[in-house]
């Protein structure tokens, strides 16, 4: 069931409607956990199990693992949860990589056969799940989190389906919580929380998740069209066509998981639940570690609370940091999904990372230089990010090996084959004029950090004058079509 | 509160949905009225080629040509699309029947009738069956078409533009086709071929099969010649696709036969090793590739004769 699909407007009034009707606490969520596993089961089938088995195993073994004072029971039962969840997720999602490449060694040494693949569908979300899970039963053995007393609330926390599919990944501190009821800013009773729908949230909520849709529908599908013809065949194409690909590209995919991040966000909101934010105005990263604090927010922090942090961070030698980073940015690349071309992009952001860090390290003073800090430092900042930034969209786009290194070769080396640049933007204006006016949006978000804030505040008339014209936009250019989300696919 | 906030929702709804049909109903038919209205002469017989992608490089004005050498009386149509099928088709059929047609020849491949792997983990349960009211009409709706066709229109008004410059052929879609002119290298065909997805062909339970029975009944109830013709594939993607889904399309064609006495030409292998591709499933449209209309064309010919 997409978000951008009259099913699931259908299916959430259904739920908020129940959720209205429904007084008793515990039916409420006993309901938003059913709700939960049928949108799931809409789109994943008999996959549903293998959601169902995560939340029982990890269940099971954070109660043990925090009853037990046993240090070394502690660590097998942690390691036998992270073998169940990562198991999955590598059997389910590498399998068939691993065995390409086992034939591809083989082919090479002669070795005669090939195992065959085993054509596994990958299971809608399960990189999402699986590192939820994972990071509830590391905080309960890092001692930060008491396990859930309740099968039913963790079910909830791990099925939750407004981020089900595509995150945020949710951690279990900020979650949980939110199922009871409030003592004090810290503290948290025993009793449950009434879901109850609240006028702001649900103004705000809405607001969000029109944000959402105007992104996905609006912005990232009509822009695809322009980014599907370039790369479809990027051969002899020249500079200008690339650079225009790239950075439209660069745009549907913000617009795309972006705008999927906040119809959740909203979602969740509505029906009474805060999920941080996995984005924040990303294009406007003024080095490569601020491009990741402003990026895909929810596995950056991941990736540094759960692998960066405990390999070590930047608090060993210079080297072991960079080998942190390379492997951080590696895996990073494969959580994308099994493809090289995704390792590529994470080594990519790897090295910027890496080589950033030993700038900093270089020229100590230079990020307190006074010029960095100006107008035209910032711009000039942004303008380097961003140029690696969209060098490095291209392996995300492109899967071809010989048309990703043409294309990246036409972005670095620029030339002037200006012939087709014409006749391309004759061909795609309507793409083009969607970029810009994203690019102006992008532009005022930032400089009003708090507009959808603002539009949510609005008096009732005008804010549904800017619903109206949100809706219109959406409604007038949407070509009967609903695409999919690019993030289903990991 | 909260029903002040819902009701400005509901009329948000109502109201952008109101104007949307509105807007939809006013100016869509304007524009399906001139996609209909090409300048054709309306005393000729006319002959409609269906199919998708594969029939849309066909050279329709060459054909033409050869066709008016055997006899004036006829004019041909392409009226093929990306990405048809026969449940597509099967929605417009109302109107192309208003064109009284003489012939309809009917291009279908391997892709038509089979079921992508990714659909095979669809749920029994549709939740699109759960909605009280019939959805095929909206489903048809292109509301970005229309709106495009009406910001085109209003803005040619506006500057009095030549329509010539921007426009090659008025009156027709207003997305530029692109038109793939270039063969495709052997290394670039068989990169092509890397992608092609498996396809599964089902004679039964096949609900485009359904749709093209239905379209064929439908045509030939109103007196209009079917022919069918299986597209043609390089050989890249005939020897990858298994030998029991390359039986069931045939067996399936073999009962259309039987079923509707309607003839087959099958060009499904025609072509294959010829450098006539621009990649593993369309024929390029260029001087070396007219070979493709070339032979549509005498199979008009060939029916029109019959």
């Amino acid at each position: 069931m997409l978000f951008n699909s009259i099913e699931f407007i259908l299916f959430f009034v259904v739920v908020l409607g129940t959720i209205v009707i429904v007084r008793n606490r515990s039916s409420q969520y006993f309901f938003v956990l059913i709700a939960s596993y049928f949108f799931f089961y809409v789109s994943s089938n008999y996959l549903l199990s293998l959601l169902v088995f995560s939340t029982v195993l990890d269940f099971y073994i954070a109660k043990a693992i925090w009853k037990t004072k046993d240090l070394r029971r502690k660590k097998i039962l942690l390691i036998s949860s992270l073998a169940g969840n990562l198991g999955l997720l590598g059997f389910f999602k590498y399998a068939d990589f691993a065995i390409l490449q086992f034939n591809f060694l083989g082919n090479s040494l002669d070795i005669a056969g090939e195992i065959p693949l085993l054509n596994l569908v990958l299971p809608i979300g399960i990189s999402f799940y699986t590192f939820q899970t994972i990071s509830y039963t590391v905080d309960v053995y890092r001692g930060k989190l008491e396990p859930s007393k309740s099968f039913k609330e963790f079910a909830l926390f791990v099925s939750f389906f407004p981020q089900l599919v595509a995150g945020p990944i949710l951690r279990a501190r900020d979650f949980l919580p939110q199922l009871r009821e409030k003592l004090d800013n810290f503290q948290t009773g025993n009793k449950l929380r009434q879901l109850q729908i609240h006028s702001p949230n649900l103004k705000m909520g809405v607001t969000l998740m029109a944000f959402g849709f105007l992104k996905k529908m609006f912005f990232a599908d009509n822009i695809a069209p322009l980014v599907d013809s370039i790369f479809l065949n990027p051969m002899n194409a020249g500079s200008f066509e690339i650079w225009l690909g790239a950075i439209a590209f660069g745009i549907q995919i913000y617009g795309d998981f972006s705008g999927y991040s906040d119809i959740a966000i909203g979602a969740a909101l509505i029906l009474g639940f805060k999920i941080p934010k996995n984005f924040n105005k990303p294009y406007f990263a003024i080095s490569p570690s601020d491009f990741w604090r402003r990026w895909h927010i929810s596995l950056s922090s991941w990736l540094r609370d759960y692998l960066y942090i405990p390999l070590g961070g930047n608090k060993k030698s210079g080297s072991r940091t960079f080998a942190n980073l390379f492997i951080v940015m590696f895996l990073g690349g494969m959580w994308h999904g099994a493809s090289w071309n995704f390792v590529i992009w994470g080594l990519l952001h790897g090295a910027y990372l890496a080589i950033h860090k030993m700038l900093q390290k270089a020229f100590p003073t230079l990020a307190n230089n006074p010029f960095f800090k100006s107008r035209l430092g910032k711009i000039i900042s942004i303008l380097i990010t961003q140029y690696f930034v969209f060098l490095a969209w291209i392996p995300f786009r492109v899967h071809d090996t010989e048309h990703m290194l043409y294309s990246m070769q036409k972005f670095v080396i620029i030339d002037l084959q200006l012939d087709g640049a014409l006749d391309i933007i004759l061909t795609h204006k309507v793409p083009i004029a969607f970029m810009i006016a994203f690019v102006i949006l992008h532009f005022i978000s930032y400089r009003r950090a708090n507009l959808i804030q603002t539009i949510a505040n609005m008096k009732l008339r005008y804010w549904g004058i800017v619903l109206g014209v949100i809706l219109s936009l959406i409604i007038f250019f949407f070509d009967g079509n609903p695409e999919d989300f690019i993030y289903f696919r990991f | 509160m909260n029903r002040k906030i819902c009701l400005v929702i509901a009329v948000v709804f109502i109201f952008v949905f109101s104007g949307f049909f509105l807007f939809n109903d006013a100016f869509m038919k304007i524009s399906e009225d001139k996609f209909y209205s090409q300048e054709f002469d309306s005393s000729k017989k006319k002959i409609l080629i269906y199919g998708s992608s594969h029939l849309l490089q066909l050279n329709s004005t060459h054909i033409k040509d050869k066709v008016t050498t055997v006899s004036e009386n006829y004019s041909v149509f392409n009226m093929a699309e990306n990405g048809d099928t026969p449940k597509k088709r099967s929605l417009n059929i109302d109107r192309d029947l208003e064109l009284e047609p003489e012939i309809v020849i009917y291009g279908v491949g391997f892709r038509d009738f089979s079921l992508e792997k990714e659909q095979s983990l669809q749920t029994e349960l549709d939740v699109a069956d759960l909605i009280p009211f019939d959805t095929t009409e909206v489903e048809t709706l292109n509301p970005k078409l229309t709106t495009l066709q009406v910001l085109r229109s209003f803005t040619i008004d506006l500057m009095k533009a030549d329509e010539k410059t921007d426009i090659p052929y008025p009156n027709t879609s207003i997305f530029a086709e692109v038109i793939q002119e270039k063969i495709a290298s052997s290394d670039e065909l068989r990169k092509d071929s890397e992608s092609v997805r498996e396809f599964i062909i089902t004679t039964q339970d096949n609900e485009q099969l359904d749709y093209f029975r239905t379209i064929i009944q439908i045509l030939q109830e109103n007196n209009v010649k079917v022919v069918v013709m299986a597209t043609p594939y390089h050989s890249s993607v005939i020897e990858k696709i298994p030998e029991i889904e390359k039986r069931n399309f045939y067996k399936l064609l073999s009962d259309i036969e039987d079923e509707f006495g309607v003839q087959i030409y099958d060009y499904s292998n025609k072509y294959e090793g010829l450098s006539i591709w621009r990649d593993t499933s369309h024929v390029a449209l260029n001087q070396k590739s007219v070979v493709f209309s070339n032979d549509f064309a005498q199979m008009i010919i060939q029916e029109i004769e019959e």
